[in-house]
This record gives C-alpha cells, sequence and structure tokens, in this order.
C-alpha cells in the first residue's frame, strides 16, 4: 500500500475526528462492551440467583475435559472447511460456465444462482427440512433412490446430519460466491488470454496459471466470508434441530452449544466461555486459509 | 476462427448452466407450490403440481391466526432498512476518514475493524443480550437496531473504496476551505454504487439475523418475519406447514425485488473494486 504524504494526506482535524467518531462510539458500546462484560461473565460461577462468585478460568479449564465440548468444536471446522471447498470449487467451475454461456443469458442466470442468497436461514432450514424429509423427500427422491442407494435419513442418521447442514449452506451461498468470482474474472484482460492460447498454452494452463492467480484474492475474501459465516451459524440447526445438536450431537455447532449452556442449561458464565473460545479457533482456521494458496503454489510457507 | 465449435461450446454452456440454475431454483418454486398444496399433498415430492389450487392458507395467513403476517413483514422492512441505511453511513464516514488521511494509530483502528470481521455479534448474542436488557431495550427494536449498525466489514470495504476517488478533488475542495463534512459529502456521489453494494448486503444480513432478534424481540408486535415463521415451526400452535410455505415465499418478494434493483449497481461496484 502507497503511504506518500501529501497535502490530502494531513496528520487530523476536527472535522475528520467528528466523522469517524460515530462509527467507533458504537463500536465501543455495542461491541467492545458486550465483548468485555462476556469476558468478565466467564469468569464467574455459574449462579442463577443471587450473587456469582469470581472462579477465574475455571470454565474454560472445564471445556477441555468436555467431550460434548470437543464434539461442537470437529463438528464446526468440518462443517466449515467442507462448505468452503465445495461451496468454492463450484463456483469457480459455475462463473467459468457461465462465461462460456451466451451473452445474453449470463445475467439472468448469474440472478438466479444468487436468489438462494436471500432465503433466510431459518426459511431455509425449513424449506430443507422438506428437502431431507424422510423417505418422500426431494433429496431421497431424486438423487439417493435413483441412484440406488437406499433411503438416507438425512436428519436423523448422525453419519449424514453435518452433510445435511453442509448442503444447506452450499445451496446457499454458491450463488453468491459465483458472483464474485464473475466479477473478478471479468477484469481480466480478454488479450492476455488470447496471448496464452497462441502460444499454445493448454485450457488447464491458462486457468492454473491466469485465471487463478487472478481470482486468488477473491477466493480469499471469499473463503474469510464464508468461514465466519459458518462459525457463527446458529439459524439453520437451531431450526433443523429445534436448538439441540441432533441425534448423538452429530450436528452440534458452538454457537449452538454455546446457546444450550446458558439458556437451557442456566450456566451464563459457562455459556460465555463457550462463546469466547470460539475466537481463537476462528482465527486459526482464517490463518490456515490465508497461508493455504501459498503452500499450495509453492510448496512451502511463505 | 471456428464459429462453428464456439457456437456449439455456447449452446452447451448454456443449456448446462440453465439446468444448474433450475436445480438452485427449485427448492423456492417448491415452496412457492407447496404454499397452494394441501397439507398432505405437501410431504408428497412426488407430486410437483397441486391437484387442487387453494389459496385457503393465504387467507389463514392473513387473518391473523398465528402471528400478525402484515406487522412482522413492516417490522422486518424497518429494522433492516434502518440498520442497512445506518451502517453504511457510519462506514463510509469512518471510512472517509481512514481510506484519506495518514495519523498515528491508523493501523490500530483498522486492526479493531478486522477484530470485528472476527468476532461476530452472534458470538457475542449472551452478553449483548444482558447488556441490551441493561440499557432498558428489551423487547424494543432499537436493541436490534442499534448493535447491528456495527459492521467491520464495512470499515475496511469503504477505507479501500475512498482511496479511489482522486486526490486532487479533495486537495481542490480543501484550498477552497470547505469544511471537512462538506467534502465527505460532495466525494459521496463518486461512490454511490459502492454505497448501495454495501447498504444491500448489510440489508440482507440484516433481514436474516436470527439469534439476536429472538433473543431480544419477544412480543408479537416487535417481531420480524424470520423469527415470527420461526416460532410458528414446531411450535404448539400446530400450524399447517403450508402457512409456513406462505408466509416464506411472500416475505421472499420484497427481497428479490430489492435485489433486482441492487442487481447492475453491485455488479459494477464489485467489477471496480476488483480491478483496484
Amino acid at each position: 500500500m502507497e503511504s506518500t504524504p501529501s497535502a490530502s494526506n494531513p496528520s487530523w482535524n476536527w472535522g475528520a475526528i467528528g466523522l469517524a467518531a460515530p462509527f467507533f462510539l458504537f463500536l465501543l458500546v455495542f461491541w467492545a462492551t458486550p465483548l468485555g462484560n462476556g469476558f468478565a461473565q466467564s469468569l464467574e460461577s455459574d449462579t442463577l440467583f443471587g450473587d456469582s462468585d469470581f472462579v477465574g478460568f475455571t470454565h474454560y479449564a472445564a471445556l477441555a475435559e468436555d467431550s460434548r465440548y470437543w464434539k461442537a468444536v470437529f463438528n464446526t471446522s468440518i462443517f466449515t472447511l467442507a462448505t468452503v471447498s465445495v461451496s468454492l470449487g463450484l463456483a469457480v467451475l459455475l462463473a467459468h460456465g457461465i462465461r462460456l454461456c451466451f451473452k445474453r443469458l449470463q445475467g439472468p442466470i448469474t440472478f438466479a444462482l444468487m436468489i438462494p442468497g436471500l432465503c433466510p436461514p431459518t426459511v431455509l432450514a425449513l424449506l430443507f427440512l422438506l428437502v431431507f424429509h424422510g423417505k418422500e423427500g426431494l433429496l431421497n427422491q431424486w438423487v439417493i433412490h435413483p441412484l440406488g442407494f437406499e433411503t438416507v435419513n438425512w436428519l436423523s442418521d448422525p453419519d449424514f446430519i453435518l452433510s445435511a447442514i453442509v448442503i444447506q449452506a452450499v445451496w446457499r451461498w454458491t450463488g453468491f460466491m459465483t458472483f464474485f468470482i464473475l466479477c473478478a474474472l471479468n477484469t481480466r484482460p480478454a488479450d492476455v488470454l488470447e496471448a496464452a492460447e497462441l502460444d499454445g498454452a493448454s485450457a488447464w494452463q491458462r486457468f492454473w496459471k491466469i485465471s487463478l492467480p487472478l481470482v486468488t484474492p477473491t477466493l480469499l475474501f471469499c473463503a474469510i466470508y464464508l468461514i465466519v459465516d459458518c462459525f457463527a451459524q446458529f439459524a439453520g440447526s437451531y431450526v433443523l434441530f429445534g436448538g439441540s445438536g441432533g441425534s448423538n450431537d452429530a450436528g452440534l455447532l458452538l454457537v449452538t452449544y454455546a446457546y444450550q449452556k446458558a439458556f437451557v442449561g442456566g450456566g451464563f458464565g459457562s455459556g460465555a466461555a463457550v462463546s469466547l473460545s470460539i475466537v481463537p479457533w476462528l482465527a486459526g482456521m482464517l490463518v490456515l486459509v490465508a497461508i493455504a494458496p501459498s503452500i499450495l503454489r509453492k510448496g512451502r510457507w511463505t | 476462427m471456428d464459429v462453428n465449435r464456439s457456437g456449439i461450446i455456447q449452446l452447451v454452456a448454456s443449456v448446462a448452466m440453465l439446468l444448474a440454475a433450475c436445480v438452485f431454483l427449485y427448492p423456492l418454486v417448491w415452496m412457492a407450490l407447496g404454499s397452494v398444496k394441501s397439507n398432505s399433498e405437501l410431504f408428497d415430492t412426488r407430486t410437483f403440481w397441486p391437484e387442487t389450487w387453494s389459496l385457503e392458507y393465504y387467507r389463514i395467513l392473513f387473518s391473523s391466526e398465528y402471528f400478525s403476517f402484515d406487522r412482522s413483514l413492516l417490522n422486518s422492512i424497518l429494522t433492516a432498512l434502518a440498520q442497512g441505511i445506518g451502517a453504511t453511513l457510519l462506514s463510509a464516514m469512518a471510512g472517509y476518514v481512514l481510506g484519506i488521511y495518514r495519523f498515528k494509530g491508523r493501523a490500530w483502528l483498522l486492526g479493531l475493524g478486522v477484530l470485528v470481521v472476527l468476532v461476530p455479534a452472534q458470538m457475542v448474542a449472551l452478553p449483548l443480550f444482558i447488556w441490551v436488557n441493561t440499557l432498558g431495550l428489551f423487547d424494543n427494536p432499537a436493541g436490534v437496531i442499534l448493535p447491528g449498525l456495527v459492521s467491520g466489514l464495512g470499515l475496511l470495504f469503504f477505507t479501500r473504496v475512498f482511496r479511489l476517488v482522486p486526490k486532487e478533488l479533495i486537495d481542490l475542495a480543501r484550498i477552497e476551505g470547505a469544511s471537512e463534512f462538506r467534502i465527505f459529502l460532495s466525494v459521496l456521489p463518486l461512490v454511490k454504487p459502492f454505497l448501495i453494494a454495501f447498504g444491500f448486503a448489510h440489508f440482507v444480513l440484516a433481514w436474516h439475523a436470527h439469534v439476536i432478534p429472538m433473543l431480544i424481540l419477544h412480543s408479537d408486535g416487535v417481531r420480524t418475519l424470520p423469527i415470527s415463521l420461526a416460532a410458528l415451526y414446531g411450535s404448539s400452535l400446530n400450524a399447517p406447514q403450508a402457512v409456513l410455505m406462505a408466509g416464506s415465499f411472500l416475505g421472499m418478494i420484497p427481497l428479490v425485488a430489492v435485489f433486482a434493483f441492487a442487481y447492475p449497481k453491485l455488479k459494477s461496484a464489485l467489477q471496480d473494486f476488483v480491478a483496484n
């Protein structure tokens, strides 16, 4: 990033402070304060009525021994990784496919693909209740039975619950991701590709050496967006499993677990501890994804 | 070049992508058709077209037998609109300052923006709920709207957007002695597509919000549509599923309408943004 000081880069003045202040004021009151309170709460005992006691990091220590917590961590990580890879893989494919279509169809098709993203998660979950519904559900009727497999009980078979929420997230977000990638691809100068084609570069080489580096920043943005959304995922699994983790906790996600601890179990302290413990997991996942492209490309860290 | 070959590729790709679009839209079409089917037909996916068309469930929906549909829809529109406009304004103002000024601590403020992205409101839902109660905003739309005005993504987005504004323009305005707020207002039209793109995205996210409105909004008069619908589902009210389908379908129409309006702006904004 360039940072040459000039007349238009003065240090500060009251007008600038006045413009920036409202945002940071709101941030302080409605984000930093609850976050700080939550941390303080996570150090207090789970007393429902009366004064609670300061217990330090007891709740966090208890989480390390809590098998349900680890299950939630595992589920959330798998859910996130699967959603990101399937959704972005599909989106890259769809974006390239759309670019090959007739010009007039490109806009309408992209628009249609994005409509699921407008579907509120609650409605989505409801809809998917029917998609996943027992023997007569859409998925069994149209995909599983024609392929000759046995009926899958998507929402009660522990082996398939996670796939069900992944499918739901993929359906919802792939259109938007396709749109982002299309926008990145459309900024690519056409003559670069033509020159590469004339030089005898294969379609695969053109994709790997030209298209992919061009969309890498966009893909990274998409991945970050999806990861944060997956980690904060609540509505989908809440409606599908009615606030529980599904059978055998196979669909238990971290935010759902925090909700359960606090509102079902009445433990506001341990619930807050679960919530806050999500932050390092999320940060770790983001770092993993941020360095993944360079590892893939160069085979080493930096 | 062989026009024939590329023509065939275009045709094949078009057909394949249209099919993909159909797959993506299928559940929604099914939902729309489900709202006019009888409840027993609804769960039988083998029938696509309703055997008998009935608007019975729409009548039930509007009769407020289970919840007041129009009130919930209005609540959703108002709370999401307030958050969309408010967050765009706050983020644009702060992003303008961080994008154009160089000062000590700027990197820290941007880092704070990254932190807000890392810790979304859903994650602090619990302490936020308690805090909103303390402020006396329980069961009040303001308790959902005010926290919804903080967007870390918005700050980062607009910080980059305002770097696209030609510096000469700002220098000129400054030489003429315009106040900082005036200069900000005068460059706003230049970034209009970005304002619309972000405003729309935030509007949709606000519309979708579930956990915070669910905790804070309790009475029927203030609940948003997704919360009302979710409460209906699986409740002891035994509402027919088709009523839910009808409510969900009608509730999506305003969103798709706003999207159709914002789509071209969204596209040009994103292309500019990625290109720079």
